[in-house]
């Protein structure tokens, strides 16, 4: 295939990339409906397009708002119809575009990627159905909203690119009260983690730090005489006996769980680990919940 | 199986030493990492700082290399199963070869051995001596011979037919010892033939004595002899011995006549250590007579060779009985000159006229007084013709003789007989006289124990002192003979029985018959001859058994000398003349024939165990290891994944795939092989005619059939080849659908065959067009040369019923639509077969017309036509007469082919007519 040219390879890749999109958001809109069950509204009046309640007409409310038919069953008041609140606060995920992620330790698992892609879309879908608008950190592109805004996400996800630069989340501002969704495995320097975090809690952001790892990565189940290779850097580290140094690896793992977790704290974020090796549901539901605590909290 | 290992270069074994040293360098060496990508490099950054020790390698890889080095080292320094030792000897070098029929066999072994010995002697400059144990007539002086005559010793010194003397030559190994050096320092080597003779011992010791001996003997080679067998009566008997026992083995026994052809075969099958059996052959005698060897098959060695003595040759003797005297015993005379010739001939028992016809040499009458006027004659006649009549005396003959001799008897003879010895007798029993030497029983010894009590006597005179072939002491005759015509008439003037004389129970009485029967010329030649007569050799055996002419050396021999064992002077062969040679065997069956054993000796094969290289297979296990062992470096750093399931599988493609190469003898088809011409016609469509012999009719035909080919290509789906000429004798018809046969004036009828290739090409679907070419011609009721021909031809031909085609037939409708089947001449009826006959789906399996198509169809290749067309009608009168013979020739092949597909169009013009309505 001549790849070398380019029209046919953006076509080639989008191609590609629109072959993943239907397996991959079946995948996603499978977990999330395991989750959307219990959404709830606002329970509060507000713009918004659901019926919430009628409410005697005061002083100042626009003449429009009232609702004549309601209205005329009462002998002698007016009533004015409310929606329910539902302004929706935009959330803005970001999933490491580097090249780290594309491993799996064994072929039965999926990527780190894959798996982030999954969740970052099942989040979309489940954010969507509550109306939010949901944006890509970094992007300069509105955020998406509405029915179609997984099949969006997806599309701007890039989801067959790598982009080995971008390994730390980008050091950007977001409106006031959004949320953030941080999913990565962080394998960076945690200070340019602080860094952006810091930035967004600076505008008032709330958010997840979500840690992806392969148990590969955790357990570090390697023996014998192994050179190891860094998918960025192309870097190549040598042991003699892992089997060894398996228990410093262990603590120097736990050590930069401990720091992306000291991050999270202080700037009042959350952070959740999760393993390629357990269910997607699980650490979905816990995003999510996440997400409408700070809801809660904020409002 | 394993002998002396030892090395090319065994200095390279010195690289062993080193390998401690790889043993060590191999540990140093850490086996390469495994590789794995990790995303969690930054902790691993982290991780650096701590120290690496490095893996070890596993110590059974390590063991494995070190293995595959000492592999490597120990190919390298080439290791050699049974290389020949270098000989370290320097003194005189003693062959001693028995050049003797037993080593014939594997004569080749000595060869290779001599020139062995001749280059070794000839590279540290020995002295050599050659000696060789088979009896020669001018034994050689031992002397010392150079490398060269040793060589080419191995080429001329053949086997002799006798068996080895090596007493002879341990007289003479004294000689040896002139030469100073032969002391013990001398190498001898003993290749003998490896059957025991005598004093091999003494021999063997006086050996060792001069010189450090060696002893070789085959030991694979099967050594077979034959012997004469204990002969049974009438059979052709021979024992086969082999040397040593060992394991079955089966052969054959060939007797070959004179002129070399093979007269029979007899297989023989040795059991496991058995050295012996007997084989039997069975011949005709007549075949038997022509006998001159038996051999075994395959053993080149005279012992091997039996020759067949003119001697043993036998008669065929008529005994002549009557009926009561069947079921004879000791008092019957047949019985004992049956005992006495039982080895010699061959009998036959019967009245005399039924002897007569067949074809015996000798009759023997037993005490016959009387003979019947027409045997009397047909017996004299077969005399003449050479047979030998021998008659017996006997109470009968003597009361015959009483009143006038008998016919046919030799001498006239004396009533009644003569007795000695009894009480009232004065004269006592005789003995035999010396034979005279113009009988013949000349060179035979009478033996004195013999007496003869009773004779007839002959009438004395002249002619009966002349025709005395032996007489009693007294005078008086025993045997009286005549010669007559080409045979001869013998009368024993005594009974066959015991009852007159002892005669039948002496030896003599078997020689004295024998000779007789020799003298028929009916009989088989056979050589017989007095005590000093001396016999040429004509051929003598070699030792390898073949036949060859003899040199000038051989002297003739006596009957005496040739009955005795082989010598230089008496060498084994055939003596006298071609036709009726005497034979000297070169085994007896006293020849002595056991395994050469010496005491405190061990004797050496000559074939030696081949030097084999170890290196390659050393080698070939090396590599292996060095793959196995690239294989687990692969594995052991990670880079290939080691699945049991799947490595099960290479290795078993591995192990399997030589044995699912395809293999080259592949099943031979049954079916018989098509004929070229009918296979080429099967695959292409062609129109056929047949040939008449005419070659202006077939050029016409093939002419014709070739221009209808083009305008069918041109104008229908039909695409033929050039048309093919048929011989209908031979050819496949059943290849083509279409074959015109124009009549020859005065054509000949065909064959049966052919007959019926025609009527079955015709029942399965054939279209035979028969063009007699006489149309204009055959005007009323006159009939045409071509016409008689027709009406013979289908006179012999099933025809089914025909009828005159009419416009409405399936021919003038299948393409074209015609009106008639135009020809070059168009006056009379075109007949095909009824419509109602039934076969072939009332397709028309043959026209018949004189319209000479094929002339009218005949263009060359430009198109210019052969011959001009008479006038035609056809549908379309502006058409071109030639184009109508056209479409009638292709709506012929267009019913050939496609039958009555198209008879619907019958119906054409008058559904032309109602659409014009």
């Amino acid at each position: 295939m001549p790849a070398d040219s380019p029209a046919i390879s953006v076509r080639h890749d989008a191609e590609h990339a629109a072959s993943l999109f239907p397996a991959l958001l079946l995948e996603a809109e499978k977990i999330a409906q395991s989750v959307s069950a219990g959404l709830h509204g606002r329970r509060r009046a507000g713009p918004g397009e659901t019926f919430w309640q009628h409410r005697p007409y005061g002083f100042g409310d626009p003449v429009s708002t009232i609702d004549w038919r309601q209205s005329a069953r009462a002998a002698d008041r007016l009533y004015v119809r409310q929606n329910e609140w539902e302004a929706a606060a935009a959330a803005y995920l970001w999933r490491d575009p580097s090249r780290s992620l594309d491993y799996a330790s064994d072929r039965n698992l999926p990527t780190k990627r894959r798996r982030a892609d999954v969740l970052v879309t099942a989040l979309t879908i489940l954010l969507s159905q509550a109306g939010e608008r949901i944006g890509l950190l970094g992007e300069e592109r509105r955020p998406f909203q509405g029915r179609s805004a997984p099949e969006r996400m997806l599309e701007a996800l890039h989801i067959d690119q790598f982009l080995d630069t971008a390994s730390a989340p980008p050091l950007t501002t977001v409106p006031t009260g959004a949320r953030i969704v941080m999913a990565s495995d962080f394998f960076t320097d945690p200070h340019g983690v602080e860094k952006a975090v810091a930035a967004l809690a600076g505008a008032g952001a709330k958010g997840v730090l979500l840690q992806i790892c392969d148990p590969a990565e955790e357990n570090f189940p390697f023996d014998g005489r192994v050179e190891f290779r860094d998918l960025e850097s192309s870097d190549r580290l040598i042991f003699g006996q892992t089997g060894a140094v398996a228990d410093a690896y262990k603590s120097a793992f736990a050590a930069h769980r401990e720091s992306l977790t000291a991050i999270a704290r202080k700037a009042g974020w959350t952070f959740i680990a999760h393993r390629t090796d357990k269910a997607s549901q699980t650490v979905l539901l816990s995003l999510f919940t996440a997400l409408a605590d700070m809801r809660k909290w904020m409002n | 199986m394993f002998g002396a290992l030892s090395f090319t270069s065994p200095f390279i074994l010195a690289a062993l030493a080193a390998l401690p040293l790889i043993w060590l360098l191999l540990r140093a060496t850490p086996p390469s990492p495994k590789q794995e990508k990790f995303p969690a490099f930054i902790i691993l950054r982290q991780l650096k700082t701590a120290e690496e020790t490095p893996d070890r390698t596993p110590w059974w890889l390590l063991l494995m290399r070190l293995l595959l080095a000492a592999l490597v080292i120990l190919a390298l320094a080439g290791p050699v199963l049974n290389a020949p030792a270098p000989n370290p000897q320097t003194g005189p070098m003693v062959v001693i070869v028995d050049d003797t029929w037993a080593a014939a066999q594997n004569w080749s072994a000595r060869q290779d051995a001599l020139r062995e010995a001749a280059a070794e002697a000839e590279q540290s400059d020995r002295q050599i001596f050659f000696l060789t144990t088979a009896p020669k007539a001018i034994s050689a002086q031992i002397e010392p011979v150079t490398a060269e005559t040793l060589r080419d010793a191995a080429d001329t010194v053949l086997p002799e037919p006798f068996t080895a003397d090596r007493q002879d030559l341990l007289a003479r190994l004294s000689e040896l010892d002139r030469y100073q050096e032969t002391g013990a320092g001398a190498e001898i080597r003993w290749y003998s033939d490896g059957v025991a003779g005598a004093g091999d011992a003494a021999f063997a010791e006086a050996l060792s004595r001069r010189g450090d001996l060696s002893v070789f003997a085959d030991r694979t080679a099967p050594k077979l002899i034959l012997r004469p067998g204990q002969n049974a009566a009438g059979d052709l008997a021979f024992q086969i011995e082999r040397l040593n026992g060992g394991s079955e083995y089966n052969g054959a026994v060939i007797a070959n006549a004179r002129d070399g052809r093979e007269l029979a075969r007899a297989e023989f099958n040795f059991a496991s250590d058995e050295r012996f059996v007997d084989v039997k052959i069975d011949l005709p005698l007549a075949l038997r007579n022509e006998l001159a060897t038996v051999r075994i098959a395959n053993s080149a060695s005279a012992g091997a060779v039996q020759l067949a003595d003119a001697r043993d040759r036998r008669a065929l003797i008529g005994l002549v009985t009557e009926a009561e005297q069947q079921g004879s015993n000791l008092l019957s005379g047949n019985h004992y000159v049956r005992q006495a010739l039982d080895q010699h001939a061959a009998f036959l028992q019967g009245d005399l006229r039924s002897i007569l016809e067949s074809d015996v040499s000798v009759i023997v009458l037993d005490d016959v007084g009387r003979l019947r006027g027409s045997d009397a004659d047909a017996l004299a006649a077969w005399v003449d013709r050479g047979g030998v009549l021998i008659r017996f005396a006997g109470p009968v003959l003597a009361e015959a003789a009483q009143d006038r001799t008998p016919q046919l008897t030799p001498v006239e003879l004396r009533g009644g007989g003569r007795a000695f010895g009894g009480a009232l007798t004065w004269d006592t029993p005789q003995k035999l006289d010396a034979f005279s030497p113009e009988s013949p029983f000349a060179g035979l010894t009478p033996p004195d124990d013999v007496l003869i009590r009773r004779q007839v006597l002959a009438e004395p005179g002249g002619e009966t002192t002349l025709r005395t072939w032996a007489r009693l002491q007294d005078g008086t005759p025993l045997v009286t003979g005549a010669r007559q015509g080409s045979g001869a008439i013998a009368l024993f003037h005594v009974t066959a029985t015991p009852d007159w004389s002892d005669l039948p129970i002496s030896g003599l009485f078997v020689e004295m018959l024998r000779r007789l029967t020799f003298l028929s010329s009916l009989g088989p030649e056979t050589a017989e001859a007095g005590a000093d007569a001396r016999f040429a050799p004509y051929r003598l055996l070699s030792g390898d058994g073949r036949l060859v002419r003899p040199n000038d050396s051989i002297r003739a021999l006596t009957t005496e000398q040739l009955s005795g064992p082989p010598s230089p002077e008496r060498a084994p062969g055939f003596y006298g003349p071609p036709e009726t040679p005497l034979a000297l065997n070169a085994i007896s069956a006293a020849t002595p024939f056991a395994p050469l054993s010496i005491p405190g000796m061990s004797i050496k094969p000559y074939e030696a165990e081949p030097p084999t290289s170890l290196a390659p297979p050393l080698i070939m296990v090396a590599l292996m290891l060095l793959l196995i062992d690239g294989a687990l470096a692969l594995i052991l750093s990670g880079r290939l994944s080691f699945r049991p399931r799947q490595a099960t599988a290479a290795l078993a493609v591995l192990v399997c795939a030589p044995a699912l190469t395809p293999d080259a003898a592949t099943a031979q088809p049954l079916d018989p092989e098509i004929d070229p011409v009918a296979a080429e016609a099967a695959l292409t469509t062609r129109l056929a005619y047949v040939e008449t012999g005419d070659p202006a009719i077939d050029n016409l035909a093939a002419q014709g059939l070739a221009t209808l080919s083009r305008e069918l290509v041109r104008r229908t789906a039909i695409e033929p080849a050039p048309p093919a000429a048929i011989d209908l004798d031979t050819d496949d018809l059943s290849v083509y659908s279409f074959l015109y046969w124009p009549i020859a004036p005065g054509a000949e009828t065909p064959s049966d065959t052919a007959l019926a290739n025609i009527e079955n090409f015709m029942r399965f679907g054939g279209l035979l067009v028969i063009d007699t070419r006489d149309d204009e011609r055959s005007v009323g009721a006159g009939t045409t040369p071509e016409g008689e021909a027709l009406q013979r031809i289908l006179a012999q031909l099933n025809i089914p019923p025909l009828t005159p085609v009419d416009e409405t037939h399936v021919l003038m409708r299948s393409f074209y639509l015609l009106n008639s089947l135009t020809g070059r001449m168009n006056n009379n009826q075109v007949w095909v077969e009824a419509g109602s006959s039934g076969s072939n789906d009332g397709v028309t399996s043959v026209i018949i017309g004189g319209r000479d198509w094929a002339g009218a169809w005949a263009a060359d290749s430009f198109g210019r036509p052969a011959r001009p067309m008479g006038p035609a009608r056809c549908l379309d009168k502006f058409v071109d007469p030639r184009q109508c013979a056209y479409r009638a020739g292709i709506n012929m092949v267009m019913v050939a082919y496609t039958g009555n597909y198209k008879s619907d169009q019958v119906h054409t013009p008058i559904l032309l007519e109602r659409l014009g309505q």
